[in-house]
């Protein structure tokens, strides 16, 4: 299996909150960067992903409340 | 389409920062608002330093002022003007900490001569010496005060300037005659202390009623500010004007004083001379609505004024006079907090083109979820178009691309489905199959109508549609039909050219039917058609129904309800904003409603009122903003409304205030408007439902067009339901997921719940779902489709950008 293309060095920050599996690889998803983009402005946040083939997985409370945050003052910036 | 910029000029005449009436009439300009909001709070101590910062003397002008103030305290058109002299003079005796500020700056080497001890020489004095310039004030009698002396008792006025000059300096020759040369500038004193001639580098010469002025020209009396005078150069000596010397009365040559003292000081400081310029009029428009008849209190007889309590009880009685008619009626500047100025400014940025250096946009949202129900500008008396000014913007915004493209998406995907084949319809009258009562008696000429119910009415319960085109049929035989959306989605996301693509597709429908007059049932289409296709005539249902009020009521019964379903309740009749100023339309349903007997009465502000928040993309760019809307226009009476706009029947109810269809009542649809609004998908399936209808019942055909059927059965629970139909996701939309999940193995699995999640984008929305196959075995699963169970659903409108190869190997979407 190749190794995870990025580490944390957090233990806490290293674990998504729920045992998520990838359906496709069949390993646990683990807490590794991703990009987002929204009205031309673009940034990264560690969220659960499939360490192989780099499946994401957004839980709602990320969704519902940081994202959501974010979007709204994007949108009024 | 006008541009953000050819409305900016119109605001130089927004009356926002004009002060109130009595502060315009107050010769310090008195700002009582100010004031008022202090005494309110009963923060004496901080409304005396106001007033002592605007009049200089309190303890002088609270006695001997003559209160130019209350006579145009809008209050007398009630009961009695505030008493604004009564409460400084209570300011003054409740107030305890009186000591003037004492400012430690050093001393300034700029002398300055006062001719004249009266009291706008020693107020002139006094804001110069707080300035720290040299001060030497003449007076030719043996004590200063001059006039004040006619009107208040010396010991206390002396007090009151010994107070103010507490911690101030200045020179003082009584019995002292001085004059100034205008060529040289030098001052000549002579008297029992001082015979001298000096240089001085500002001269204010305040000799009072008659006196001299030196040979200094006098300013020209009246308002006329361009004239010279008033104030010169002589050598390099200022010379001004002031006081009672220029025919102003007491309390005029103080504030005189105190101006002239600022003109001096610009002399000094940049060597400007100018005699300054009054202030326009204000324009303030008081807002008489807010006056309640509160007569004043008793005073408690006390000659020192009143309590802190009377005094706070007096304060409240001002009704804070401002223009704010704009704050009074538009729902965007009451919930935003944004006066006109400020958004004209905000929006001024916004539209800069994308690639601008100034990449700003503060008001993306507000521009989004403004309703456009254009009551702002038919209230502000100076009819300033900030509505046209946030569509203009609105129109630039999306051409420049920067509006996030998830407000308008589900409106737009909704239209679009109205003008698909699964829902719009046209089509020339049925014929005439004698089943209808105008047939059978074949009197009735065909009419050169066609009815243009919008794609609303339909979509909330397809009967809204099929019985007053029934009724049209039989009342106005040939009557065609052209039912699609009226394309005001995309004038509420900017989209021009989109906009005008389907105007011109509508105008093509009309001409192809005939170009027959549009019965129109819901007034934003009416409204909207008559904005952007005048050569469409219009006519609403309703002023048809009120032409043939006679006949409402038996047509109602034949189709078996009851013409008097609305009996006996009291409703309030709700105009929709885009009737507003519609006189024969707002006429004609009340006629309709007189007729069919329902008891309703006129909401208290009629159809002076925004809309009822379903106009613009407010639910999806500012949700909070709607609620706010709603709940004020519903909080207008606690009657349930009659409605007659689809709009309005549809916010309401979903926001949990009763709201009837005129339509309900008079068809016998929903008479006690409990039918819930239907969900997102549901509204799909009423407009196909109803195209089926209409297609059998009066064409006698079948349609042609059958539903795709979705791969997958989803159910979910009604709280589920409920956060779907509120995010506005179609389950068409959850099904796409599903697919791209199960076809492309993106998913992941919770041991746990046994629960699959995956996501896709739905245009500019990302999805996620949360599901579960319940019977994972059976031949529908095995062939890519049958049952799911959505456990949860949730969205986001930011994109998640997947690298193109992760871990070295490429990531397939």
């Amino acid at each position: 299996m190749p190794k995870p293309r990025t580490k944390s060095t957090s233990a806490n920050a290293d674990k998504p909150s729920e045992t998520i599996i990838c359906d496709r690889c069949g390993v646990e998803m683990e807490m590794i960067e991703v990009a987002f983009d929204y009205l031309s402005r673009g940034f990264r946040h560690k969220v659960p992903r499939c360490p192989v083939c780099g499946q994401v997985s957004l839980p709602e409370e990320l969704v519902t409340g940081k994202m959501a945050d974010v979007e709204s003052m994007i949108e009024d910036k | 389409m006008k541009e953000v910029r050819e409305f900016y000029d119109q605001f130089a005449t927004c009356r926002e920062h004009d002060i109130p009436l009595c502060a315009d009439a107050c010769p310090f300009k008195l700002d009582f608002l100010h004031i008022q909001e202090r005494i309110s709070n009963k923060r004496f101590n901080a409304a005396y330093k106001a007033i002592r910062d605007a009049v200089t003397f309190p303890g002088i002008v609270s006695e001997i002022c003559p209160a130019y103030c209350q006579k145009h305290c809008i209050r007398e058109i009630t009961d009695e003007p505030v008493r604004i002299k009564l409460l400084e003079k209570s300011v003054v005796s409740l107030a305890s900490r009186k000591d003037p500020n004492s400012y430690n700056l050093p001393a300034r080497n700029v002398k300055v001569a006062v001719i004249g001890g009266g009291i706008s020489g020693i107020a002139f004095a006094l804001k110069m010496a707080t300035r720290k310039y040299d001060v030497t004030l003449f007076e030719k009698s043996g004590k200063i005060g001059g006039q004040l002396s006619e009107y208040m008792d010396e010991a206390s006025y002396m007090a009151e300037i010994d107070l103010q000059f507490k911690n101030e300096k200045y020179n003082l020759f009584l019995n002292t005659e001085a004059s100034v040369d205008i060529d040289t500038g030098m001052v000549t004193a002579t008297g029992e202390h001082a015979a001298t001639r000096d240089d001085f580098d500002v001269v204010y010469i305040a000799t009072g009623e008659g006196g001299d002025s030196f040979g200094v020209p006098l300013p020209e009396k009246g308002d006329d500010v361009s004239v010279a005078g008033g104030c010169m150069k002589a050598g390099e000596t200022g010379i001004f004007l002031g006081g009672s010397l220029l025919g102003k009365d007491l309390m005029f040559a103080l504030a005189d004083g105190m101006n002239m003292a600022s003109a001096a000081d610009d002399f000094i400081k940049a060597g400007l001379l100018s005699y300054p310029v009054p202030a326009a009029p204000s324009k303030c428009v008081p807002n008489e609505h807010k006056l309640v008849k509160t007569p004043a209190g008793e005073t408690s007889g006390d000659a020192s004024g009143l309590s802190e309590e009377e005094a706070a009880a007096e304060a409240d009685r001002c009704i804070r006079c401002q223009c704010d008619a704009c704050d009074t009626y538009c729902d965007l500047i009451k919930f935003y907090k944004k006066w006109p100025i400020k958004m004209r400014d905000e929006l001024f940025l916004s539209v800069k083109p994308a690639g601008s250096l100034v990449h700003k946009c503060p008001s993306r949202k507000y521009i989004a979820a403004c309703t456009d129900c254009k009551i702002m500008e038919e209230t502000c008396p100076e009819n300033i178009e900030l509505c046209g000014m946030i569509k203009a913007a609105r129109y630039q915004m999306h051409q420049a691309e920067k509006m996030p493209a998830a407000y308008k998406q589900y409106f737009i995907r909704d239209m679009e489905h109205a003008n698909g084949t699964m829902a719009s319809l046209v089509r020339k009258a049925p014929k005439c199959s004698g089943a209808s009562s105008a047939c059978t008696a074949g009197g009735k000429e065909e009419t050169g109508y066609a009815f243009f119910p919008g794609c609303n009415l339909g979509a909330l319960d397809p009967e809204y549609v099929i019985r007053p085109y029934r009724w049209l049929t039989d009342n106005y035989p040939g009557t065609g039909l052209l039912l699609k959306c009226c394309g005001i989605p995309l004038d509420w996301s900017g989209n021009e050219k989109a906009h005008l693509e389907v105007l011109e597709y509508l105008k093509a429908d009309w001409e192809e039917l005939g170009r027959p007059v549009l019965v129109t049932a819901c007034m934003s289409c009416d409204r909207h058609l008559r904005e952007y296709l005048p050569e469409i005539e219009t006519v609403t249902i309703y002023e048809l129904m009120a032409a043939a009020a006679g006949e409402v009521n038996q047509s109602c019964g034949a189709s078996g309800e009851d013409p008097k379903a609305g009996e006996g309740r009291a409703f309030s009749i709700f105009d929709p904003c885009s009737a507003r100023g519609n006189e024969s339309v707002r006429k004609a349903v009340r006629n309709i409603a007189a007729a069919s007997h329902i008891d309703w009465e006129e909401l208290p502000e009629a159809d002076m009122h925004g809309c009822c928040g379903f106009g613009g993309q407010g639910i999806m760019a500012q949700p909070e903003f709607i609620d706010f809307v709603t709940d004020r226009r519903a909080s207008s009476s606690d009657n349930p409304f009659i409605v007659y706009c689809s709009n309005c029947r549809d916010i309401f109810n979903d926001r949990g205030k009763k709201a009837v269809h005129i339509f309900d009542l008079l068809f016998d649809i929903d008479p006690d408007g409990i039918s819930a609004s239907p969900g997102v998908s549901e509204r799909r399936m009423n407009r196909s439902k109803l195209k089926q209808h209409l297609l059998h019942e009066f064409w006698e055909e079948e349609m042609a067009e059958k539903p795709e059927t979705e791969r997958y059965e989803i159910t979910m629970n009604p709280d589920i339901r409920s956060k779907a139909n509120k995010l506005r996701i179609l389950d068409e939309d959850i099904c796409k997921v599903i697919e791209h999940a199960e076809t492309s193995g993106r998913r992941t699995r919770n041991p746990e719940s046994g629960h699959f999640k995956a996501y896709a984008e739905i245009g500019a929305i990302t999805l996620w779902v949360e599901y579960s196959v319940p019977d994972p075995g059976s031949a529908d699963h095995t062939a890519g489709g049958g049952f799911r169970e959505i456990h949860n659903l949730y969205c986001h409108r930011m994109q998640i950008k997947l690298e193109p190869v992760f871990n070295g190997r490429k990531v397939e979407e």
